[in-house]
């Protein structure tokens, strides 16, 4: 039986994904379990394991999916609930270190402003982009992310030498700077060697051997395995050789790589003997009989820190370092004997193929399906190999490929040894040695019963400040019953030993040889200023990095990256390539300039037929995107019904859905005629609009008055009640504010009154209560002078006094006035509208005018009134969303914390608080007009950016009253609706093309 | 930096972080010791002295073990924690701490015997006076110094009591001092330095390398300089300062000079000329 559970928008890293994944088939009754994000590469090792149900198919990148294969109900119960166990885990630990943790790289950067160094380790697919992302911010890039395209690590490498930036890696597993361990490192003791490596487990045992040797490393560069290759031509190794000539305190430079290119190899070395500093360098796989003036070419690993160490003491270097074993070989083992190499490192297994392939002159060595050598029987395999680590972590980390070979190599009687690495240091398994002992022991026992020779030969790579501790991992090792010698070299010349080969190394000395004089380049500052100082890092990935970090001095905060755009590749190039025009930055950055600008005033109500043209025949204005009246939600169209009575061109409901349906009224958008309306936002010629004029231009915006409570057209009743108060609201309400507003010299100004009523409380959508009150402060004074009938005065003013709402039709003219003006620019990505008409959900960024980009409308969620449901809800619905769209509203969540509960979303302040800030991670600034007090006088979000929305996977939330889906009930509750992502995709798309970018 | 160190540190050479405490940290190249102090304190006859901030900043970086290279006359230290550092030598102030002989006369015996008479010293010191601790004292002071009975006494005192520089060893040093001081050079043989060696901490084993070489820590050097002067007060001085060394080391080794002096104005065993 297979279960599968989607956690949406749940991303996590791949490492942890799969130590969760260890636990879980732990479990008594779990046949298997996989657990891992919703990538395309995910979902094949998930078809290839028998593994992929419906539902994982049609999970998105940012989706965990979450595979089990059991036949009981409590093991999958027993499995869930360890699965839930483990990520609040995580997330406990991600709230503690709130102060360290970023969401953007921008974010990152203010946390730690004088970062130089980004170290990545999230998918490879998604890499590129966000290292480019990187170097462009001028940080240096060490990228353990492997599966980095071959094309785009030279595009990153080539710009980060232009940068005068290091490019470590792709596929970078270690690094050392000032002592600090980077990714899978071990500690090692800090001293004058600096290594320059396009190996990881060849710094690895490099720097552990030097450590052990008495020596000590300052700085460890890792390149990355194609470094050396011709396409990349060792733009890395180049660069960190002259960042280490140029370091004073490294006396000598190591440089280990497999054998590069002969050109690249050619280049390369006469660079290294230009160098003033004394250089050991190994080109795995080559036998090297002499040293080349102040080049040491070592044969070995353990030979390269043996050298490395004699030159930093000032020793002189001697002419052979092969030393004894330290087990010996009492008896050779049968002539059909072979020996099986187990490695974890990739390059320990590469330097055990090629000292075995050369000693039994066997050929070359081989990458094949993990294959490092397949001759004769004798065989030497990398665990680390992809045919081994789909679906599970590298073998540093999970032991299990290693016990099943070593238990399968171990029962065939051709095996005679099992080589086997342990390597320690952060990152690795915290206990390797004692996960494989009892599997040795177990191997070594069978073999004695069965009256077979077995030998288990393991080398430990670490040091004694390790965080497994040397000594003891080879302590558990030696009781198991294995022979352990301190280097891999050793432990493959003992195996060797038992098959009778004594291996020796050729005296060497050094040679004087020709080279090409050449003047080195000058290095770079910011090269040297990562040398020079301890790294400060952003760490983008496994968030276990950031320990050995912190713990050695070093500064570093975690950028909690996502797959941007829900890992939609496409949009991924689209918006990396939109991020890098400058004009749009620009724009963008005006676009919100004038948003801040703006100056709205109330200025006058009048009759909406006298503003608005096409009001004068049969037209109404509706909320959102442009829709019909067939499409329309009940609501809406039962506010056309009273719109119809209203007017007087029906006499009653059945007439006009006579008229509506036969096509004799016409609809507008409110929008397309400087309007906005909330909910269903009918509005027809005799009501009565608000007029709100931005003074830096004199746009005008219009809204209808709020008409209270209950039953109310908004939401969709018609009856006599609402078609009566509309036609007061026309007549009495409408003339008697205007003149009072008239008797002012310039009007109301209504940016005054929100910034009043943001300190008091409001965030304008939900909340309206401070800011109607601090208008009727303003009005009735006005009202109170006016020279009219005494009952009018009374009844305008308790209108007013009764309805706590209607500043909120207030606020959306302001709204309207002030995206009408900004959007006067028509370039950028900022939202200028935002919208619904009870189907569709439609947005306009700056850049595209007035086109409108739609997606299906969310059914928002919230708290109902009694005896109603979600059930009986109306999809959402209404222009109000253009408060949020200027930044109030759920925007500004924080300043009305009360709304938060109201609104269902769970809480109070710590919710509210949570709602803004995820909000403000979409806008480019804050509006200092629209200061917060709790939200430490931030001011409200501004210019919600379509890219951001896009990117982050975020949409902004809409706060909004409910109606009931039938026509004539009206609210039933008030709740959020988040806006649908696809609309601003659509946005993003169209506003590529138009910049001529290929979205295809 | 005192005078005993440029011939040290003119050669490029490894060292290694070798003790730390709460305002100092001692460097250990080969066989020899560095002291790094803060200016403030004393400067020892092996010592660099830093400023407090120097100080603070690389207490905060470095462990035990870590490498400390000579290289163009600073002191390359790769820490532990944090950045490579240096300390520049070549600017610093050499303060000489060679020991220079003076005449023995007897007004400058009465003066330097008047300022190390200090009433319940005993009750100061780190060692228990019990009768074969008072045997060996005496010996030192009466005893011919090529005699056994010298060398027993020796013996005993090195390495004994508690602390970085042992009360034995304190009580040597001041006693040697005052010896050298005078011309009575007790020089320390190999087989002396190598007991030494075995018998006591690297730090005590340090001073008496450095008297043996001639060169005594700041405050002590102070004190040589007033007795050359016959300047009293600057004895005076001078005492009070070693008395705040260490919890018991400069009460223990002004006991060790007052027994020097002593052997020298009671003229045992050997001949000396005197001023009158």
């Amino acid at each position: 039986m297979l279960k599968t559970i989607i956690k949406q928008n749940n991303y996590q890293d791949s490492v942890n994904l799969m130590l969760l994944a260890n636990e879980i088939n732990a479990i008594d009754g779990i046949a298997q379990c996989s657990i891992m994000m919703g990538t395309d590469a995910n979902k094949d090792i998930l078809k290839n394991t028998n593994l992929l149900t419906n539902e994982a198919e049609v999970a998105s990148p940012a989706d965990m999916v979450i595979v089990l294969e059991s036949n009981t109900d409590q093991s999958v119960d027993a499995a869930l609930k360890k699965i839930d166990l483990f990520l609040s885990d995580l997330t406990v630990k991600k709230e503690r270190n709130e102060n360290t943790t970023a969401n953007s790289l921008d974010e990152a950067l203010e946390l730690l402003p004088d970062a130089n160094l980004a170290l990545f380790s999230i998918p490879g697919e998604y890499a590129a982009d966000v290292m480019e992302q990187a170097l462009e911010k001028n940080l240096n890039v060490f990228s353990f992310t492997d599966n980095v395209s071959l094309e785009d690590e030279v595009h990153l490498k080539k710009l980060a030498h232009e940068k005068g930036l290091l490019m470590m890696g792709p596929d970078c597993g270690t690094g050392i700077f000032s002592g600090i361990p980077l990714a899978f490192t071990n500690v090692v003791r800090k001293g004058n060697i600096g290594i320059v490596g396009a190996s990881g487990t060849g710094i690895q045992e490099v720097s552990t051997l030097i450590d052990r040797f008495g020596g000590g490393v300052v700085h460890a560069i890792g390149t990355g395995g194609r470094d050396l290759s011709g396409a990349v031509d060792a733009i890395t190794v180049k660069d960190a050789l002259i960042a280490l000539e140029n370091y004073s305190p490294a006396d000598v430079i190591v440089l280990i790589s497999k054998p590069p290119e002969a050109s690249v190899r050619n280049e390369i070395l006469n660079i290294l003997q230009n160098l003033s500093k004394p250089v050991v360098a190994i080109f795995l796989g080559e036998s090297p009989t002499f040293h080349q003036n102040n080049v040491y070419l070592a044969h070995t690993l353990e030979e390269t820190a043996q050298i490395a160490v004699d030159l930093s003491n000032g020793h002189k270097v001697r002419n052979n370092y092969l030393e004894p074993l330290e087990n010996a070989v009492t008896e050779t083992i049968p002539e059909s004997s072979t020996v099986k190499g187990l490695y974890s490192g990739g390059t320990l297994g590469s330097e055990a193929a090629m000292l075995i392939s050369a000693a039994l002159n066997l050929g070359k060595i081989i990458h094949k399906e993990g294959f490092l050598l397949d001759e004769q029987g004798y065989q030497v395999i990398d665990y680390g190999d992809d045919k081994y680590t789909q679906g599970r972590a590298h073998p540093m980390i999970d032991p299990r490929s290693r016990i099943e070979a070593i238990r399968e190599f171990g029962a065939d009687e051709k095996t005679g040894i099992i080589l086997l690495d342990v390597v320690l240091g952060y990152g690795s398994h915290p206990d390797m040695a004692g996960t494989l002992a009892p599997v040795i022991k177990e191997v070594l026992d069978n073999a004695r019963k069965a009256n077979r020779s077995l030998r288990v030969i393991a080398s430990v790579c670490g040091t004694r400040q390790d965080p497994q501790n040397f000594d003891q991992s080879v302590n558990v090792l030696k009781a198991a019953g294995a022979l352990v010698e301190s280097s891999n070299a050793k432990a493959v010349r003992l195996a060797l030993a038992f098959k009778g080969i004594s291996v020796s190394e050729p005296d060497k000395s050094v040679v004087s040889a020709d080279y090409e004089k050449i003047n080195l380049p000058l290095p770079s500052e910011k090269a040297m200023e990562l040398l020079n100082n301890p790294p400060r890092v952003i760490n983008i990935g496994l968030e276990s990095f950031n320990d050995p970090i912190r713990r050695f001095g070093g500064k570093s905060v975690q950028y909690d990256w996502r797959p941007a755009a829900g890992g939609n590749k496409k949009l991924i190039r689209v918006l990396n390539k939109i991020r890098r025009i400058e004009s749009v930055n620009d724009a963008n950055l005006r676009v919100i300039e004038r948003m801040k600008e703006s100056q709205p005033y109330l200025v006058d109500v009048v009759l909406a037929k006298s503003v608005i043209e096409v009001l004068n025949g049969k037209t109404l204005l509706h909320a959102g995107p442009p829709i019909q009246y067939n499409e329309m939600t009940g609501p809406m169209q039962g506010s056309c019904v009273g719109a119809a009575l209203f007017e007087g061109w029906a006499k009653n409901e059945a007439d006009a859905r006579r008229m509506l349906e036969a096509g004799e009224i016409n609809f507008i958008p409110c929008h397309h005629v400087n309007a906005v309306g909330p909910m269903g936002g009918i509005t027809s010629g005799n009501m009565a609009v608000l007029v709100v004029k931005n003074k830096l231009d004199g746009t005008v915006s219009y809204c209808t008055m709020n008409e209270g409570i209950g039953k109310v057209l908004r939401f969709g009743a018609f009856n006599e009640e609402v078609v009566s108060r509309l036609h007061w609201m026309a007549d009495v309400l409408g003339p008697t504010i205007a003149k009072a507003v008239k008797s002012t010299a310039e009007g109301i100004n209504l940016g005054i009154v929100i910034s009043k009523a943001i300190t008091m409380g409001d965030e304008f959508h939900q909340r309206n209560i401070a800011a109607s009150l601090v208008l009727l402060k303003e009005l009735v004074p006005l009202i109170d002078a006016l020279e009219i009938d005494r009952k009018d005065r009374q009844e305008v003013i308790q209108f007013l006094a009764n309805t706590d709402q209607f500043f909120l039709n207030v606020m959306m003219a302001v709204g309207k006035s002030i995206v009408d003006y900004a959007r006067k620019i028509k370039e950028g990505t900022v939202v200028t509208t935002m919208t619904r008409n009870g189907k569709d959900f439609g947005i306009r960024i700056a850049g595209m005018g007035d086109e409108w980009f739609t997606a299906p409308v969310n059914t928002p969620h919230g708290l109902y009134f009694a005896g109603y449901s979600e059930e009986d809800a109306s999809p959402d619905i209404g222009d109000s969303a253009i408060t949020e769209t200027v930044g109030v509203g759920a925007m500004a969540t924080v300043a009305a914390p009360a709304v938060t509960r109201f609104v269902g979303s769970g809480g109070g302040y710590d919710d509210a608080l949570r709602i803004s800030n995820e909000m403000n991670q979409i806008c480019i600034s804050n509006n200092p007009n629209w200061s917060i007090p709790n939200w430490n006088f931030k001011g409200a979000p501004l210019g919600i950016d379509a890219l951001k929305v896009v990117e982050t996977g975020i949409t902004p939330l809409i706060n909004t009253g409910i109606a009931h889906k039938k026509a004539g009930v009206g609210q039933v509750g008030a709740g959020t609706a988040h806006a649908p992502l696809a609309c601003f995709e659509k946005a993003i798309l169209a506003y590529a093309k138009k910049l001529g970018i290929e979205t295809e | 930096m005192s005078s005993s160190l440029p011939q040290i540190l003119s050669d490029s050479r490894n060292g290694k972080i070798h003790s730390i405490f709460a305002n100092s940290f001692n460097i250990v190249f080969d066989d020899e010791l560095v002291n790094i102090n803060r200016k403030e304190n004393q400067l020892s006859s092996f010592g660099i002295n830093i400023s407090g901030r120097e100080m603070d900043a690389i207490l905060a970086s470095i462990a035990i073990g870590d490498l400390v290279k000579i290289h163009n006359a600073a002191l390359r230290i790769y820490p532990t924690y944090g950045s490579v550092l240096e300390i520049e030598t070549s600017g610093l102030e050499i303060l000489d701490l060679s020991l220079r002989p003076v005449r023995v006369t007897a007004l400058r015996l009465g003066v330097i015997r008047s300022v190390l008479e200090l009433p319940g010293i005993y009750e100061h010191i780190g060692l228990a006076r019990t009768h074969e601790e008072q045997k060996n004292l005496d010996d030192l002071v009466s005893s011919n110094p090529i005699s056994p009975v010298f060398l027993s006494a020796c013996r005993y005192l090195i390495g004994r009591g508690e602390g970085l520089t042992p009360s034995g060893d304190d009580i040597l040093m001041g006693f040697f001092m005052m010896q050298n001081l005078f011309s009575f050079r007790f020089e320390l043989d190999e087989s002396m330095l190598v007991f030494i060696r075995q018998k006591t901490t690297d730090i005590s084993f340090a001073y008496l390398k450095s008297l043996n070489n001639g060169y005594v820590s700041e405050y002590y050097q102070d004190f040589c300089q007033a007795a050359s002067q016959d300047n009293l007060n600057g004895l005076k001085m001078s005492v009070e300062k070693i008395k705040s060394i260490g919890s018991t080391s400069g009460f223990d080794s002004l006991l060790g000079m007052n027994l020097g002096v002593r052997r020298i104005s009671e003229g045992l065993g050997y001949s000396y000329s005197v001023d009158k």
